[in-house]
This record gives C-alpha cells, sequence and structure tokens, in this order.
C-alpha cells in the first residue's frame, strides 16, 4: 500500500508549539476517527456518534474542532508536550528545530513468532522552527503570520482528506483491530502513533524503520 | 455532465437524494450553530440516540430546519441542490448598520462526477466526512470571531437560507473563497463553499457613485448588550435615549483620567464662571422616532432578496454618546494594510475622547437650577452672561499669563 506523507513547514514562537501541532492533529484525526462500531454480524455493522468541542487558544487566535473524547485529548497532549518541551529546552541548533508526524498504519498479520508489521498509509508531519520576537510589533506580525498559515493548512486538510485516496477498507469484524484503534470508548480512529525528531529532519516512520531492516537484512 | 444513468437502480438514487437533503439540512445547522457565538464545550451537549445522520452529534434546531425546508423543496432536492443552496451570515449594529459577511454555497457540480463510487453506505460515510470538514472550515472564517463576541458586544448576527444565483456582491469587492472539501459521486460533486468579505468598512469615495455612505463599519465593535442570535425577523428593538448627554446619569469619564484632579478643575472653573442653565430634552421625542424606524425593519428570511448594504447615509454625530463604550478596532486577518485603517485609527481616537465628569455637588446644583427655571428666563441669562463679559475678560487674561507663566 503506498502512503502519502504531507509536511508542513512553520515557524513559530516556543510558547506556541503546542497549540499549533495540536491544532494540525487534532483537526486531521476529527476526520479520521468514527463513532464505535457494532458488529452485528461478520461483516454488517452500526457506528456510533461522534461529538466534538472547540479548543480556544491561549498563545494564537485561533479556534479549532476536536473529538469529544478525554482519552485522545489526553495522549495526543502529552505527546505532544513531550516534543515541545524538548524542542524548547535544546540548546543545539540555532534556531532550535524539530518535527512531528502523525502516522495512520494498518497492521498486517504476520506468522509466530513475528510482529505483525505496521504499514503506514499516511503520514502528517509538522516541522516547527522556533523564533523570537524583536519587539512588540515583530510578535504581532509574527503572530499574525502563525493564524494565517495555519488557517491555509486547515483548508489544505480538509482538500486532502476529502480525496478519499490510500484510506483503508472498512474491515471485517475480525480484522477491526488492523485498521481501527478500538482501544477507546468513545470514539474509534485509525489506528495512529505520534513521533517525533528533534534534528529538524523528519522522523522516520514505522514503515520505513521496516523496510530498512529488511533492506538491510538482504543486502548482508 | 454526470451520466444520465449514474445509479443502477431507482433506489440507490432514492436514496441518494434522502442523503443528499439531510447533508443540506445538517450543513445548514452546521454553519447556523458556528454563528451562534457558543463555544462547544465538553459534555455541553444532551446525550443522544445513536441514530444521529452521518454519525455526527450536529443539533436540529426546528427554526433552522422551517428555513432549510423552505429554501429546498423536498421535491426538488437535488434540482435545488444543483442550481445552489445559500446560507448568507450578515451583521447589524445596534444603529441598523448592516453587513453580509460570508455565504455558504451547498452545490452539486455536474463536472466532477466520480461514477465509481456505487456504495451507498460509502456515498453516507463520506458526506459525514464533508460534514466534519465543513465543521473545521467554520471556526476559521472571520464572522466566527465576530459572532462568538456578540453576547458582550452590540450587534446581532443574521442568517437566512435561499436558493439560486448567489448575491456575491453584497460582500463587496474584496472577497476570499474557501471550498470545504467537494465529494465526487455519480450525480456530480457535492461541495460547500464559502465567500467571505476581507475588506470590513464601506469607503466612504463609495458615496459619490453610488450615493451610499456607511460610517461606520465591523472595523469598530459598537456598544455592549445584545441578542445572541435570531433568524426570520429582527426583533423591535427597545427605544433608545437618543439625547447626547442625559445629566440624570453621572458623566463617564475616559480610563487612567485623574479624577481629583479634574473635579479640582472644574469646581475652579464654575468658580470663576457662573454657569448658566442648560435646558434640553424637549427635542427629544422626534429623534427617538428615527431611531424607530429603522429597528423595525422587516426580514423574511426566505421570500425576501438579500440585504443590500447600499443604505442611506446615517446620522452622525460625530461624539461618543456618555452610553456608548469607547471604540475598539477589530482585527481582522487580512485587512491590516488597508488604507482605512488608518482612517479608522483617527476616528477611534477622535470618537474616544474623554468625557468629563462633574462632581456631585455640581450635578445636584445643576439638577436643582434645572428645575427652579423656566424657560422664560431666557433674558435673564443673557443680561447675566452681558454682566459677566468682564470676569470672562479676566478668566482669560488668567489663563493667558498661566499658559505664559508655564512657558517660562
Amino acid at each position: 500500500m503506498n502512503a502519502r506523507s504531507i509536511a508542513f513547514e512553520m515557524s513559530m514562537e516556543g510558547r506556541q508549539v503546542d497549540e499549533v501541532v495540536a491544532s494540525i492533529f487534532h483537526t486531521v484525526l476529527f476526520h479520521r476517527s468514527s463513532g464505535k462500531f457494532t458488529y452485528t454480524n461478520e461483516e454488517s455493522y452500526s457506528i456510533r456518534t461522534v461529538s466534538y468541542v472547540d479548543v480556544d487558544c491561549d498563545f494564537i487566535d485561533f479556534t479549532y474542532v476536536c473529538c469529544e473524547s478525554e482519552a485522545l485529548g489526553r495522549i495526543v497532549k502529552r505527546d505532544i508536550s513531550d516534543f515541545s518541551e524538548r524542542l524548547r529546552g535544546s540548546d543545539g541548533s540555532s534556531p532550535p528545530r524539530g518535527s512531528i508526524s502523525l502516522e495512520f498504519f494498518q497492521k498486517r498479520r504476520a506468522r509466530w513468532p513475528f510482529q505483525p508489521e505496521c504499514v503506514p498509509w499516511e503520514v502528517w508531519t509538522v516541522c516547527c522552527e522556533l523564533t523570537e520576537a524583536r519587539n512588540e510589533q515583530d510578535m504581532h506580525t509574527k503572530h499574525e503570520g502563525v493564524v494565517e498559515m495555519l488557517q491555509d493548512k486547515i483548508v489544505f486538510i480538509t482538500e486532502i482528506i476529502n480525496r478519499h485516496e490510500y484510506v483503508p477498507k472498512m474491515p471485517s469484524r475480525s480484522d477491526a483491530d488492523l485498521i481501527f484503534d478500538t482501544t477507546y470508548s468513545d470514539i474509534q480512529p485509525y489506528l495512529f502513533k505520534i513521533h517525533y525528531n528533534l534534528s529538524g529532519a523528519p522522523p522516520t516512520s514505522v514503515g520505513n524503520t521496516v523496510r530498512k531492516l529488511i533492506r538491510d537484512t538482504l543486502s548482508l | 455532465m454526470a451520466p444520465d444513468a449514474a445509479f443502477s437502480n431507482i433506489s440507490d438514487k432514492n436514496e441518494f437524494t434522502k442523503f443528499a437533503k439531510f447533508l443540506a439540512y445538517k450543513g445548514v445547522q452546521v454553519i447556523v450553530e458556528s454563528r451562534k457565538g457558543v463555544k462547544i464545550e465538553p459534555n455541553s451537549k444532551p446525550h443522544t440516540s445513536d441514530s444521529d445522520w452521518f454519525n455526527l452529534q450536529i443539533p436540529d434546531s426546528p427554526e433552522v430546519n422551517q428555513a432549510t425546508k423552505n429554501a429546498l423543496p423536498s421535491d426538488r432536492i437535488l434540482e435545488t441542490i444543483r442550481c445552489q443552496l445559500h446560507v448568507e451570515i450578515s451583521v447589524q449594529t445596534e444603529d441598523g448598520d448592516e453587513m453580509v459577511l460570508e455565504l455558504w454555497t451547498l452545490k452539486l457540480d455536474d463536472a466532477q462526477f466520480d461514477t465509481s463510487l456505487k456504495a451507498m453506505n460509502t456515498v453516507y460515510f463520506r458526506m459525514g466526512i464533508l460534514l466534519k470538514s465543513l465543521i473545521t472550515i467554520t471556526r476559521i472564517t472571520p464572522a466566527y470571531h465576530l459572532s462568538r463576541k456578540q453576547r458582550t458586544e452590540s450587534f446581532t448576527i443574521f442568517y437566512r437560507v435561499y436558493n439560486g444565483e448567489p448575491k456575491l456582491k453584497t460582500l463587496g469587492d474584496s472577497v476570499k473563497n474557501i471550498q470545504a472539501g467537494i465529494l465526487k459521486t455519480p450525480l456530480g460533486g457535492l461541495c460547500f463553499t464559502v465567500s467571505y468579505r476581507t475588506n470590513f468598512s464601506i469607503s466612504p469615495n463609495q458615496s459619490k457613485t453610488d450615493k451610499t455612505l456607511l460610517l461606520k463599519s465591523d472595523h469598530f465593535e459598537l456598544s455592549p448588550k445584545h441578542v445572541i442570535f435570531e433568524s426570520k425577523k429582527k426583533k423591535e428593538k427597545e427605544p433608545r435615549s437618543s439625547s447626547p448627554i442625559d445629566l440624570n446619569k453621572p458623566l463617564r469619564q475616559a480610563a487612567f483620567v485623574d479624577e481629583v484632579a479634574i473635579s479640582k478643575v472644574i469646581k475652579e472653573f464654575l468658580e470663576k464662571l457662573p454657569l448658566p442653565a442648560c435646558r434640553m430634552a424637549q427635542s427629544k421625542a422626534p429623534e427617538e422616532k428615527t431611531n424607530d424606524s429603522k429597528s423595525t425593519q422587516n426580514l423574511d428570511i426566505v421570500s425576501e432578496s438579500p440585504i443590500s448594504v447600499e443604505m442611506p447615509p446615517k446620522k452622525f454625530s460625530g461624539f461618543r454618546n456618555e452610553n456608548e463604550p469607547p471604540l475598539k478596532l477589530l482585527h481582522f486577518p487580512f485587512a491590516d494594510d488597508h488604507p482605512i485603517r488608518e482612517l479608522a485609527e483617527f476616528y477611534k481616537d477622535f470618537f474616544n475622547a474623554p468625557h468629563l465628569k462633574l462632581s456631585d455637588e455640581h450635578k445636584t446644583c445643576n439638577e436643582n437650577k434645572e428645575l427652579e427655571m423656566s424657560t422664560d428666563d431666557l433674558s435673564k441669562d443673557l443680561l447675566l452672561h452681558e454682566n459677566s463679559v468682564r470676569e470672562f475678560d479676566e478668566l482669560l487674561a488668567d489663563m493667558c499669563r498661566s499658559a505664559e507663566w508655564n512657558n517660562n
């Protein structure tokens, strides 16, 4: 399966990192989550309702929508905060750069004793570069720039997602766990993981790692 | 052009029509909900059954549904959507100034068809995603931020639903368009788009050609209070005092004014100057009438033609009424470099000139004098002023000396 990879390059103040990344990731996850599936037999299912909430940002003049799921919010927040703290604390490169990715993948069953293979089908990456405002006017200009950029990204996200490319087919009951994360009680997002890289280069995806491992094995 | 036999059987087409109908109903609900100025908080919505359309917890306001129903005849669903269904969002200030902010459109584009999409459950699922895109996009246009301020500011946001040709002229010359995704179906591409104004001022230059002048724009947030949301008809406004100054109420000072220093200066001034009695409140009634006539306009959402921004010149006092709060500039994206901004800044500074506050003692004194004096005192006043000419001259000379002394 081909994977679609979308990267956004954005510069922002350190305190805006959490909200910029959360705006993008939650917008994607809102589109990529459905209500809980209830299978009536192997092929038939009904889907429960998804609720959504508005989130007002504190450090940018922006409101985004996300699924009403405490568990999802907690997990996304934890990963983004971890990335943000490390990025803001880094003293290596100047200005600090880092990228964080939201990767959707599906599992492929493997024969024992191997683990199921994770094949990514869509990766959203936000490459962040931290900037510092020289004065208040500069801060105001940069702030407006971040908001405008976010608006453009949100429109782009909706455009991409409505193309319905690369998305896994609706699974039968026995394969539901290979496509969806069924551990949430209130929603059912496609399987995803968040990972980051602080060197500035896009992080290596799970799928790429697997492929690299296979290539390395074959070249031996 | 979408092929005639897009669906293999009639039941699929009927089902598609039904889905399209509910997509339109829910789309309008999403747009209207987002302009109510209410932030959707966790657990704020009542728990619904699991049979919500498109598996999304979208409100189901009967009033909004009725407005949609009037614009979307149930026997001509696809034809109407093909000819476009619109939701117009406009703002009206307390003074009656109106401005169309944005125009949302649902259309079925014949050229964007996809005959490979046959499974109706997939169509349904994808319509749900299209609605999610619509929900997301409604939060990023300037009208969303404006509507969130409705509860604290004095303007009302209106909507109306209509079909046919979009009335894009009402958005002004500077318009931005966003498409909130497109769903390609065998009968064409279903898509929501929004056109919104980026220029929130109407230039006074227009008055030369259009004979219109809208002096206030939503760069300025006007006085507090107001209605959260209305649809079909504007509520009749409460009669508003049209008097420029109401001495029954204390005059308000601007922010950061040194109250003690101001009252001391006024006291000294009044000691030297005999205070003439103010008579007023005789010409109130006609002005109130003028204001009211604007507020009783009937805006029937469905049948009426779009509200025009070409409005007759408004009465413009040029000074802030004591009951009005200072003007603030709204910061809209894309509007920073507009030449009208400088004019707006100037207008704001001029309008926000501080008001002086009289001390309670003097206010009481004035009120007593007012009660005592009748209209035939005018000649006495004149005589008094004439007698006081020397005092005025002395005061003026005193002030000049004081200014010279300060300069030295």
